[in-house]
């Protein structure tokens, strides 16, 4: 699955959301309201660009940014192939950008600074959603990621 | 003279939609990778405007062939930093002087500027290099400025 694979749709997404809500909390409610918002901000604003949202990678970013309780909230963008693209950075180098493809699969980034001082690993590639939970072990991510 | 390498000590700007934009107001990588039949990415080059006395970032807004929109922003970015921090990654970048010539009711834009030898669109090495250009921004400025 590439990128632009997720691009032609031009349909209004609908929200999966829906069905996270069947497990519902108050935590994960805040966080699904707060994100529904900056989706909004973000498809109005794509739409004077004259691109729309890819409702597959609107799906698999809620699978993952909703899915449990303790993934912290991370910024959000919106690419010009519609895909979404979500962002967790500490303030110190370490960043996880994960730009959701659609059919389960994701595209990430990871800059990890390993010491104070010492120079930051790059990575980049796709995986599964699945598979993502690899990655941010091998690199230590967890703790930007999760509470 | 077209085709030349911007001074290190030189800032430069690039436009960039709100939906580039992260919560936290600061740019995104996608911002700064190539799209669909680019082989440059479009910035203008500050101080060659500031020579000429004006406001340089006044002169973009001016001078610019964008729909510019007021949740867009102007990145800018020190022309060293972005070529010093992208060098660990990739040797291929380069960012030139590139001006426009007046056409169809645009004024000719002296500032206009590409950042070349950027990897191939939709590719995860784009976002890598995008994500490290981003990292080298400096300031995030209003694109349209209201009449005060």
């Amino acid at each position: 699955m590439t990128a632009e694979q997720g691009s032609p749709a031009r349909t209004p997404s609908r929200s999966p959301v829906r069905p996270h809500l069947r497990h519902n909390t108050p935590q994960r409610r805040r966080k699904c309201k707060a994100y529904k918002a900056r989706v909004e901000f973000l498809e109005e604003e794509a739409r004077h660009e004259g691109y729309a949202l890819n409702p597959a990678s609107r799906q698999d970013f809620e699978r993952f940014a909703l899915g449990t309780d303790d993934i912290r909230r991370g910024g959000l963008v919106l690419l010009e192939n519609g895909n979404l693209r979500a962002i967790w950075k500490d303030g110190q180098g370490t960043r996880l950008g994960l730009q959701f493809l659609g059919g389960g699969m994701a595209q990430y980034v990871i800059f990890k600074r390993r010491t104070e001082e010492g120079p930051i690993s790059r990575v980049a590639g796709r995986d599964t959603l699945k598979g993502l939970e690899r990655q941010l072990a091998a690199f230590d991510m967890r703790s930007l990621v999760y509470e | 003279m077209r085709g030349d390498e911007l001074p290190e000590e030189d800032r430069i700007v690039r436009y960039l939609s709100a939906t580039m934009i992260d919560d936290d107001g600061s740019a995104d990588g996608a911002g700064f990778c190539l799209r669909r039949g680019e082989t440059g990415l479009s910035v203008n080059w500050l101080d060659v405007l500031a020579s000429e006395g004006a406001d340089p970032l006044n002169e973009v807004r001016r001078l610019s062939r964008l729909r510019l929109r007021r949740s867009g922003r102007f990145a800018e970015l020190g022309v060293g930093d972005v070529l010093r921090a992208v060098t660990e990654e990739l040797d291929t970048l380069r960012i030139v002087h590139d001006p426009l010539e007046a056409a169809e009711g645009f004024a000719a834009d002296p500032s206009h500027s590409q950042i070349t030898g950027l990897p191939p669109v939709d590719t995860d090495e784009a976002m890598l290099v995008g994500d490290m250009i981003a990292e080298c921004v400096t300031a995030m400025h209003p694109a349209v400025v209201e009449p005060g």
